[in-house]
């Protein structure tokens, strides 16, 4: 591990010394655009607000001030990146700090989604983690640490960059996937995650390596440039083949998904939401803004490679969830599949697909978390009922909670009126009218397929008698009920009512440079 | 029409609590619900055979063409005649069949009204979503109702598999409208019949078969047909409604609506030979039931394939005969259901060999029965013979030899109809039974009876009044063929078909009517498995290879998980280099001896390290590879590069020791052959494409490096006489704070697990 961790410190210091933006073939020291790195910057400040606060909090309040501290950090940042798509409706889209950060509608949008996943890691987590008795002080800093990194994948216009931000969130996860679980499992799914993920990362990072090697830059614009230019070199495409396979483990596409179902199994349920939908959409943005707009001229290359391995990731995710008997598990292959789905946008990249994909990325973060939330209060304490068996006759048991799952799962599986539906539909639409309608086809097997698993769940709740005893899962506690609240109320207005939404991202303007 | 289709869940929501107080009163009331549906849809019929009727349009999703849009044409009005006055039937029917006090009253008077309107929604939509959404609302009801007595575990199963089946078939069409939308701008039902007949080739041809298949499920085709004799698990009016007139017709009406627009293409083909097979294979089904019920079932399947069958013709005049049909089959189904009910409900069975000469103790329902059968299997003077006869007359007039097959199709399938009518109707009212006799309970109210009556008398008096489905039927077939006048002969005219038709008849009756002739296709066995076979050799064989596929794709190895990686990394980058060529014999092989030493040292090492089974040593041996490289870097020049390898890899080894002592002296020997041959195989194929990449990019050089401007403009930018620094602290700024992050959270992360680790040896 530690020579995984030695190599890539090795490489990156020699990448940082050797790679510089030259946009204009002229270097010069950044000015430091103090409003385009604001966001992330008051996350960062708060997190460490978080750490230090030891000295002078008194241990009573120390756990309250840590999440406070967090929630307003990300309140904060919420605002600044206000300003900054304040800045943007002025027309001042462009890149800041040297052409390292980009400050676009694709950027500031994802952003806010990242805002909100990180609202609502800190709006069910921290009640559930409470009621587990297993919640930590570093628990909002990781969440905002986290929100950071995934933050600058969106934002990052330079590969370097890129890798310091997924280096950033996936560290927050290994440790999350890990958090405060005295069991021997979820720590062997979360030390696999690591290991592999570190492994993936090396993968990413050779790449950057090699791209660098070839257009003499790590800066997105410099490379988009350079592809535009006239034939792609093929060590190019090695290097864009294997910043893929680091990309690809992050979205969990197949075969680099492995940690999915063991991960979503072995976390505290609390968590999982904020792993699974941060996680895939933080690869989700960086495939966008890597693939789709900077290695736009390249796609004749890159289009079979993430064609197969969405229709390979589709396949899988949905035929293995058949078979499974674990909710939690079942929702980690349901998840690949919906990585599956993700990579057709990226595969039709247009700017319809682009902001379908958007559009899709803030339905799933709903439906997961969610979906979650549900999980986490009706397998009680420590996660002990996640057998699909224990949902048994929940309709009976807790009307309300089976109501809700039965909407989620209506969303993962794209029956209208959810948004679920909506998402599945713009971003289909977007890949048909690319021409990729072959792909599109595998996708509607498989969702017709996954309507199986997810219909299966639904009617256990409904209609087969509660098994043995009556579990007597808790209530959900009122900030619990909350969040569940928000996230129907997500599924459902985006399934009723997307014009909202689908404005805004049509009008944040989601053209990439070289889109 | 919103108004009709809002106003039925409304009532849905207001039954809940009426029922609760009134009990199977609130069946009665109901009843007025569907009645102003089918009084609505008469004015509709009576008014639309001159004018076109204005759709509802309610926009949805701008810019998506998502909308809920109502259009009522003929074939949409017929429909929504059926649902409400079918439903008003069933309502009253109701009243009598469920216990008053009883606990399901409740749930089926909601869930009925709900249907109704899924249903009325589902005709009248113009929307492909509307028309989706409605669908499956049609199958969530149906589902429910199936599972109205939830308590055994047959019923569950049953609305179970229905729902699988129908949903699943209607997610399909779903996908088949937004392929079909997309591809051709076209995402309403008026917008396919506005566009005129046409051939649809590629991608629509591919989104029609996706329609097709979700219409062939809802209308209990083969392969999908399985689920609707299980779903007979339903109480008696919900199979009367449900899944004999209306819903199981969605699929029909579908086909029927898309058919006369449409050219041809793989999606008739489809279900030419779906329903072809259905229509004689579940009526040789039926002729084995010995339960008045399954038999109605599989008939129905029979029924509704060579209704499909008809409509998806090419030739518009067999269209007009389905849609004759179609309405002598709702009629009289459904009153055949209604009598099977009362049968149940007065001696407690349905097998036909404990029914004891029913007719002489009841004479109305044998009446009834009889005069549904007749109607089924369209003898003269009622209106499904009209309508068989019309069929068969224009399948001979149309020429290509497979026609043919189509008319051998269609008699066999009558023939069977009439064998497995004469046989229930002789063996439930006028022979002995051959079990143990049933006995008979409570004879059934005249209420009770009245609704099946005026269904299967229905069916004879609108042969003999043609006037009536001339008005119930006129809108449609004008909308389908431009005809208006059409005439439905009362009398039949001598010819062909007329000769055809009698002797399938009479074959058919005499098939049934002789004991020892159904015994003997009783027990021949059918040429392949059919419906609840194939559902479930699908679910066990889906779910075995998913099965297997699970232990494949999540082993739970990591070294298995490592080499995936490796090797589909590789294989990508291999993918692409094998179209390259590299001359190996260009390469320069080494700048020096010493260079040459020291790489074959670590490649020593290296090799060393993995064949070592002591983990200190194997710790020490990949320090000393990480030392060997740090002096290959000064060999090339770079003392800073080699610098920071030397501090990391003396860290590193230290830490690495650390770990180590707490572990087994040596490396567990307990790992399979396999696994080894597997890492092998992917660090050999992993360092060869290495090699390949690196050997390739030796002439490669980037036209432009920033390295110099770096070196340029760090004294007068940075101010740094080092150029590294310059790097970290000025040019590069943003990803060293980046790097301080990430470290920083590798802290948090490390103490947050650490500290998990100190409680949890606290409590030990």
């Amino acid at each position: 591990m530690i020579r995984i961790i030695n190599t890539l410190q090795v490489a990156s210091a020699s990448l940082v010394a050797a790679a510089t933006p030259s946009a204009e073939g002229v270097i010069r020291a950044p000015e430091i655009d103090y409003v385009a790195i604001a966001p992330e910057a008051i996350l960062v400040l708060g997190a460490l607000a978080i750490l230090l606060k030891k000295g002078f909090v008194p241990r009573r309040y120390r756990m309250m001030a840590s999440v406070a501290t967090g929630i307003l950090a990300i309140c904060a940042s919420l605002i600044a990146t206000g300003i900054l798509w304040q800045r943007l409706a002025d027309g001042a889209a462009g890149t800041a700090v040297s052409g390292i950060l980009a400050v676009d509608g694709f950027a500031v949008f994802s952003k806010v989604l990242f805002l909100g996943i990180a609202a609502f890691a800190i709006l069910l987590g921290v009640p559930g983690l409470r009621r587990e008795r297993i919640m930590r002080e570093e628990y909002p800093a990781l969440v905002v640490l986290a929100a950071a990194g995934m933050m600058l994948m969106a934002a990052s216009s330079d590969l370097i960059l890129t890798f310091l931000a997924l280096e950033l969130f996936s560290l927050a996860f290994y440790v999350l996937a890990a958090f405060a679980r005295d069991l021997p499992r979820p720590q062997e799914s979360a030390l696999k995650y690591f290991l592999l993920g570190a492994f993936a990362s090396a993968f990413f990072l050779y790449g950057v390596a090699l791209a660098y090697g070839t257009a003499g830059s790590t800066n997105l614009t410099s490379i988009a440039d350079f592809l535009g230019r006239g034939s792609i070199p093929w060590i190019f495409v090695a290097s864009m083949a294997l910043i893929l396979v680091g990309l690809g483990f992050k979205v969990g596409a197949v075969p680099f998904h492995m940690w999915v179902p063991d991960v979503y199994q072995g976390a505290p349920s609390q968590v999982v939401g904020f792993l699974a939908s941060g996680a895939k959409a933080a690869g989700v943005v960086a495939l966008l803004r890597i693939y789709v707009s900077a290695f736009h001229a390249a796609r004749p290359s890159w289009l079979p490679v993430i064609a197969g391995l969405s229709i390979a990731t589709m396949a899988v995710g949905v035929v293995v969830a058949l078979v499974q008997s674990d909710i939690k598990r079942l929702l980690g292959y349901s998840s690949i599949a919906h990585a599956g789905y993700l990579l057709i946008g990226v595969a039709a990249a247009t700017p319809a697909a682009t902001s379908a994909s958007l559009f899709y990325l803030v339905s799933y973060a709903a439906m997961i978390f969610g979906a979650f939330a549900i999980v986490s209060v009706v397998s009680g304490k420590g996660d002990g009922f996640t057998r699909i068996d224990d949902f048994a006759g929940l309709a009976r048991r807790r009307p309300m909670l089976a109501a809700a799952f039965t909407v989620f799962l209506l969303g993962l599986a794209g029956i209208p009126p959810t948004a679920g539906f909506i998402a599945k539909f713009v971003l289909f639409q977007a890949a048909v009218e690319s021409g990729l309608w072959w792909l599109v086809l595998c996708g509607a097997v498989a969702s017709v397929i996954a309507a199986y698993f997810y219909l299966r769940v639904i009617i256990v709740m409904f209609v087969r008698e509660p098994e043995g005893e009556d579990l007597d899962s808790d209530e959900p506690d009122p900030i619990t009920s909350l969040g569940m609240g928000l996230a129907i109320g997500i599924t459902l207005v985006l399934g009723i009512i997307p014009q909202a939404l689908m404005s805004v991202l049509a009008g944040a303007d989601l053209v990439m440079p070289g889109l | 029409m919103t108004y009709l289709v809002v106003a039925h869940f409304a009532a849905a929501l207001v039954a809940i609590p009426v029922a609760r107080r009134l009990g199977g009163k609130a069946f009665l009331l109901a009843a007025a619900v569907p009645a102003a549906t089918a009084l609505w849809s008469l004015t509709v019929l009576s008014r639309s055979a001159s004018t076109t009727s204005p759709g509802e349009v309610h926009a949805w999703i701008k810019g998506l063409d998502v909308d809920l849009s109502f259009q009522a044409g003929g074939l949409s009005a017929l429909m929504a005649f059926l649902i409400g006055g079918i439903g008003v039937l069933v309502f009253l029917y109701s009243y009598r069949y469920f216990d008053p006090a009883g606990p399901e009253v409740v749930r089926v008077c909601s869930l009925l009204l709900a249907f109704a309107g899924s249903m009325l929604g589902l005709v009248l939509a113009d929307g492909f979503f509307t028309l989706f959404l409605f669908w499956e609302a049609t199958s969530v009801t149906s589902f429910f109702l199936i599972g109205t007595e939830f308590k055994h575990a047959a019923a569950r199963a049953a609305a179970t598999q229905a729902l699988l089946i129908t949903g699943l078939g209607g997610i399909a069409m779903l996908v088949g409208f937004t392929i079909f939308g997309a591809s051709t701008g076209i995402w309403h039902l008026s917008g396919v019949e506005n566009a005129g007949s046409q051939t649809l080739t590629g991608l629509p041809a591919v989104a029609l078969v996706l329609i097709a298949t979700g219409c062939l499920a809802k209308s209990a085709q083969l392969p999908f047909g399985s689920w609707l004799p299980a779903a007979m698990a339903a109480p008696t009016p919900v199979s009367a409604f449900l899944h004999s007139a209306t819903m199981v017709k969605a699929g029909v009406y579908l086909i029927a609506r898309l058919s006369p627009v449409l050219g041809g293409g793989p999606w008739r083909a489809l279900v030419i030979g779906s329903a072809g097979l259905t229509m004689v294979l579940a009526g040789w089904r039926a002729l084995r039931q010995d339960d008045l019920k399954l038999l109605l079932a599989h008939s129905t399947v029979a029924q509704l394939g060579l209704l499909c069958f008809l409509f998806a013709m090419p030739d518009r005049r067999a269209w007009v005969a389905g849609v004759v049909l179609l309405l002598a089959h709702a009629l009289s189904k459904a009153g055949l259901f209604m009598g099977v009910g009362i049968i149940d409900h007065s001696l407690h069975t349905r097998d036909i060999s404990r029914l004891d000469r029913l007719a002489s103790e009841m004479r109305g329902v044998a009446a009834v029965m009889s005069a549904g059968f007749a109607c089924m299997a369209g003898v003269p003077l009622t209106l499904a013979f009209a309508g068989k006869e019309r069929g068969l007359e224009n399948l001979m007039e149309i020429s290509p030899p497979w026609f043919y097959a189509a008319i051998g199709l269609m008699v066999v399938a009558s023939a069977l109809t009439a064998a497995y009518s004469t046989y229930a109707l002789r063996g439930a009212f006028f022979t002995s039974a051959k079990g143990d006799v049933a006995v008979l309970g409570r004879r059934p109210s005249l209420g009770f009876v009245i609704p099946a009556g005026v269904l299967t008398f229905a069916g004879i008096a609108m042969a003999l009044f043609a006037k009536a489905p001339e008005m119930l039927l006129g809108s449609a077939v004008k909308g389908a063929t431009g005809k208006a006048n059409f005439g439905i002969p009362v009398l039949p005219h001598v010819g062909s078909a007329l000769v055809i038709s009698l002797l399938a008849l009479a074959c058919g009756v005499g098939f049934g009517y002789f004991d020892r002739l159904r015994h003997f296709a009783s027990k021949a066995a059918l040429p392949f498995p059919l419906g609840q076979r194939v559902y479930e050799a699908i679910n066990v064989g889906l779910i075995r290879f998913a099965d297997r596929l699970a232990g494949v794709v999540q082993s739970g190895s990591l070294p298995i998980y490592v080499a995936t990686i490796t090797i589909v990394g590789m294989g990508l980058i291999a993918w692409y280099l094998a179209a390259i060529d590299i001359d190996l014999g260009a390469l320069p092989l080494a700048g020096s001896v010493v260079e040459l030493l020291l790489v074959a040292a670590c490649g020593v090492l290296a090799a060393a390290m993995a064949v070592q089974r002591s983990r200190v040593t194997a710790v020490l041996l990949l320090g000393g590879v990480g030392y060997g490289l740090a002096a290959v870097f000064v060999v090339l020049g770079a003392p800073d590069l080699a610098l920071t390898q030397v501090v990391i890899e003396t860290l590193a080894v230290v830490v690495f020791l650390l770990v180590v002592k707490d572990q087994p002296a040596k490396f567990g020997r307990t790992r399979p052959v396999g696994s080894e041959v597997l890492k092998i195989a992917a660090a050999a194929f992993a360092g060869v494409v290495v090699f390949v990449l690196l050997a390739g990019s030796e002439g490669y050089r980037a036209d432009h490096f920033v390295s110099a401007e770096i070196v340029e403009f760090s004294v007068a930018d940075a101010g740094a006489q080092n150029v590294v620094n310059a790097i970290l602290v000025d040019f590069r700024a943003l990803d060293t704070m980046g790097e301080i992050l990430v470290l920083t959270i590798a802290v948090i992360g490390a103490a947050t697990l650490a500290g998990i680790e100190t409680r949890r040896r606290g409590r030990a």
